[in-house]
């Protein structure tokens, strides 16, 4: 595997957020989307950085829309999964689906 | 209601340019929803002092040349000439202060004038550069007056770069 091709965890939530959110993933609606689903209160810094990254990487593509008066008259920059981020979502989650293989969930000794 | 003015151009100076207007956006929408405004403005402050990190990252990452030029703008050069200077004037009995070598001062002060003014020229509205500058050359530790004087001039002869620079594209 290249070096760059493996996902981080924070990349791989931020992949999926903007999978599920489709035509409206932008930076403020990942950052909502993860904190409903993982409880995280999480930076719009840290989420713009990420979806930065995967841009970088090729995973992500990146598009300007249309301005907007509750945003001061600014255009949203929304993101889509491109083909290289949807095969990277499916080798990692083959990656975990494997390291976690025989064991059951939640596993004992540890709170949830 | 509106956002903290001074969040908002903190968030500028520091968050690359191509995602900078999108952000605002997005904390604008944010911030919209509040009905607290005492708890919006909290919000907003939150959020761009917990991005400032990650922000001044990524800037590195996309940009290593601000990095250089704050650096080359403002702490590098004053540093070297006070390490050079207080090697000569160890060698005779010194004054105390900004008083024991007004010609270092002097140089210093030329040294970060021509260096602020090419990190402007240089670099043209990316203030980040110029935020390096003056954080940098207020930590560098000598008499505070020195400090305070070397911001100034940083800031100064950055905006007198700019200024410069846009003259030059305008003809």
């Amino acid at each position: 595997m290249p070096k760059g091709a493996a996902l981080g965890e924070f990349e791989y939530l931020v992949l999926l957020a903007v999978l599920r959110l489709g035509e409206e993933a932008y930076g403020m609606q990942v950052r909502r989307e993860l904190a409903e689903r993982t409880g995280r209160d999480l930076s719009i810094g840290a989420v713009y950085a990420t979806l930065d990254r995967l841009e970088g990487k090729g995973l992500l593509k990146a598009a300007v829309g249309e301005p907007a008066p509750e945003r001061g008259g600014r255009a949203k920059r929304l993101f889509r999964v491109t083909v290289e981020g949807i095969a990277a979502l499916n080798r990692t989650q083959s990656q975990m689906q494997r390291m976690a293989q025989g064991l059951r969930f939640p596993l004992p000794g540890g709170a949830v | 209601m509106k956002p903290p003015a001074a969040a908002a151009l903190m968030l500028r100076a520091v968050a690359p340019r191509d995602w900078s207007e999108a952000m605002r956006g997005d904390l604008d929408e944010e911030f919209g929803t509040f009905a607290d405004g005492g708890a919006a403005r909290r919000w907003y402050w939150s959020q761009v002092l917990r991005s400032a990190a990650p922000l001044a990252a990524a800037r590195f990452r996309l940009s290593p040349a601000t990095l250089l030029a704050g650096l080359a703008g403002g702490p590098l050069p004053l540093w070297l000439l006070d390490r050079l200077w207080t090697y000569v004037y160890s060698q005779i009995p010194m004054k105390e202060g900004a008083v024991r070598a007004p010609e270092m001062l002097l140089a210093t002060a030329v040294t970060v004038l021509l260096a602020g003014c090419a990190a402007g020229y240089l670099r043209g509205r990316d203030a980040f550069a110029c935020l390096l500058a003056c954080a940098g050359t207020a930590a560098v530790g000598l008499h505070p007056a020195v400090s305070a004087l070397g911001v100034v001039l940083v800031a100064g002869s950055y905006l007198a770069g700019v200024r410069l620079g846009r003259r030059k594209e305008a003809a």
